[in-house]
């Protein structure tokens, strides 16, 4: 430090040179800028750089962070699962940069690798602060199932961060939300398992004889209502209500594999064991029931039945599904409409589910199909070009479109008003005195 | 990178004229006074010690900081703003 004091005491101009010598740069030398080349001097001289560290470090582009970002995730960083140890030290060291690399390594599944190349990827991006915290809650369980993933995607491609998130969430929706459609990539994994199926549960119920007056369509109508897909359910259900179990005519139960969740019971006096898939409806009073209960009546949907054919003890109105209603007007509780086999509204049928079972039934459940049709009373097909080659007679083509008439504009009505001003009219006619 | 003060767009907005030194963007009325004790009252003096440090943004720095005792964040801003109104005008 003696021979720095010197520098105190000379000149302005002696200082420049000093500073020209030590390859700072030309700066003229000012009474106020004495102090600092004076400082930038002495550390010149004695080779410390004062500032040099706090400059370095602001002059620092970020690009270098984002460049760190870049850095791909090679193989080896991978790694991280499988060493629960070191990813903890690494924590410990950084959180975030652990954490980051938590989430470049979560799609890998990878395990093959060291984890000795992991120290090549310690600057990390910012770009995945969005990301961070989400992967940090999620990798517990992510790791728990990385055994399982390792397993099958060992050879599949890497993914990025994004598309890993998205696969897990889409399989825990699917296996939670939405059990009806059995996904074979879920059920290669853990197959759903759907309660909803569970036909033990509604057969009984229904077979039971204390429930029979008492159970109604609404009760049923809240397992219906959080269910994603309703159009294809108000579908089942429409199919479902078409069957008729008359005695000496059993309904095929496997021609009825509908996963319709109505809750139906087989008919009774099918003890098979393919009564757990069968999804039906029985209207009517049915003699396999033994009693003059109406069967149907405890399944079907309380709509407000209006018209020609109205039920007289009308139950409540159809709110959850409205466009039951119009369907349900023109049912007939006499008479029966045999469900569509050739339909293809049922959402839920399967080939596989159908195939096996429509063979032996087939011609004798057709033949039933088109005497219910063929029945004055029956109800009015909605798809009357389903079943080619129906004829009904001119009578019951009459008297449908009557009735219809009859139920939109009151036709009887304006029949009956008509033929009595016509009648008084005549009345007055004949008994007027003539002038 | 943080916003621009609206001293600072205030300041590069327009010539600097005979504007005073606390109108630069990281001097208010301390560093202001510790400036005008030091002979440095107009925004242009303190211009002129920038010119004449070439610009040089340590330099500058620690010139700030010997001169008035500024924070770095403060020498901060008053470089960048001379510097950018320097792009600007100069």
């Amino acid at each position: 430090m003696a021979d720095l004091s010197y520098l105190d005491t000379i000149s302005n101009k002696e200082l420049h040179k000093k500073c020209l010598e030590y390859g700072l740069p030309n700066i003229p030398v000012a009474d106020s800028s004495r102090q600092v080349i004076l400082k930038r001097l002495k550390s010149a001289i004695l080779g410390v750089p004062v500032n040099k560290k706090a400059t370095a470090a602001k002059k620092t582009p970020r690009r270098e962070t984002i460049h760190g970002s870049k850095v791909t995730p090679s193989p080896a960083a991978a790694a991280i699962e499988t060493s629960n140890v070191k990813r903890t030290a690494n924590r410990n060291s950084n959180n975030s940069i652990s954490s980051r690399r938590t989430i470049g390594t979560v799609p890998s599944f990878d395990n093959s690798e060291t984890s000795s190349v992991r120290t090549v990827h310690t600057t990390t991006t910012v770009s995945d602060v969005d990301s961070q915290s989400e992967e940090d809650d999620n990798y517990n369980s992510i790791y728990r199932q990385n055994e399982q993933y390792s397993q099958i995607k060992q050879t599949a491609p890497r993914r990025s961060v994004s598309l890993s998130k998205s696969g897990v969430l889409t399989t825990s929706y699917t296996r939670e939300v939405d059990p009806l459609e059995q996904e074979p990539r879920d059920s290669d994994i853990d197959a759903p398992q759907s309660h909803t199926y569970e036909r033990p549960r509604a057969a009984a119920a229904h077979m039971l004889p204390s429930y029979e007056p008492a159970i109604e369509r609404s009760t049923y109508r809240p397992r219906y209502a959080g269910l994603p897909k309703i159009q294809p359910l108000a579908q089942t259900q429409l199919n479902s209500t078409s069957y008729f179990d008359d005695g000496g005519y059993e309904l095929p139960e496997h021609n009825v594999p509908r996963n319709t969740f109505s809750g139906s019971s087989a008919p009774f006096g099918h003890g098979s064991t393919l009564g757990s898939s069968i999804r039906q409806r029985q209207t009517g009073g049915s003699s396999n029931l033994g009693g003059s209960i109406a069967r149907g009546a405890l399944l079907l949907p309380t709509t407000k039945i209006r018209g020609l054919y109205s039920q007289p003890e009308t139950t409540k109105p159809n709110t959850l599904y409205p466009e039951l209603n119009e369907f349900y007007d023109n049912r007939n509780p006499d008479t029966v409409e045999p469900m569509d086999t050739d339909s293809d509204s049922d959402g839920y049928d399967t080939t596989a589910q159908r195939t096996p079972f429509e063979k032996p039934y087939s011609k004798n459940y057709s033949q039933k199909l088109s005497n219910a049709r063929r029945s004055p009373l029956a109800r009015p097909q909605l798809r009357p070009t389903i079943i080619p080659g129906e004829q009904e007679s001119l009578v019951d083509q009459f008297r449908r479109v009557f009735n219809s008439l009859d139920r939109q504009y009151h036709l009887k009505l304006y029949l009956f008003i008509a033929l009595t001003v016509i009648l008084l009219t005549f009345i007055y006619v004949l008994f007027s005195p003539s002038t | 990178m943080s916003g621009t003060t609206q001293k600072y767009r205030n300041f590069v907005a327009e010539p600097m004229g005979d504007k005073s030194v606390t109108e630069l963007a990281g001097i208010g009325e301390t560093l202001g006074g510790r400036l005008t004790e030091a002979g440095f009252d107009k925004a242009y003096t303190v211009l002129g010690q920038y010119l004449v440090l070439k610009k040089d943004e340590e330099l500058f720095k620690d010139w700030m900081k010997d001169v008035c005792h500024a924070s770095s964040k403060q020498a901060s801003d008053c470089y960048n703003c001379l510097n950018d109104w320097c792009e600007e005008f100069l």
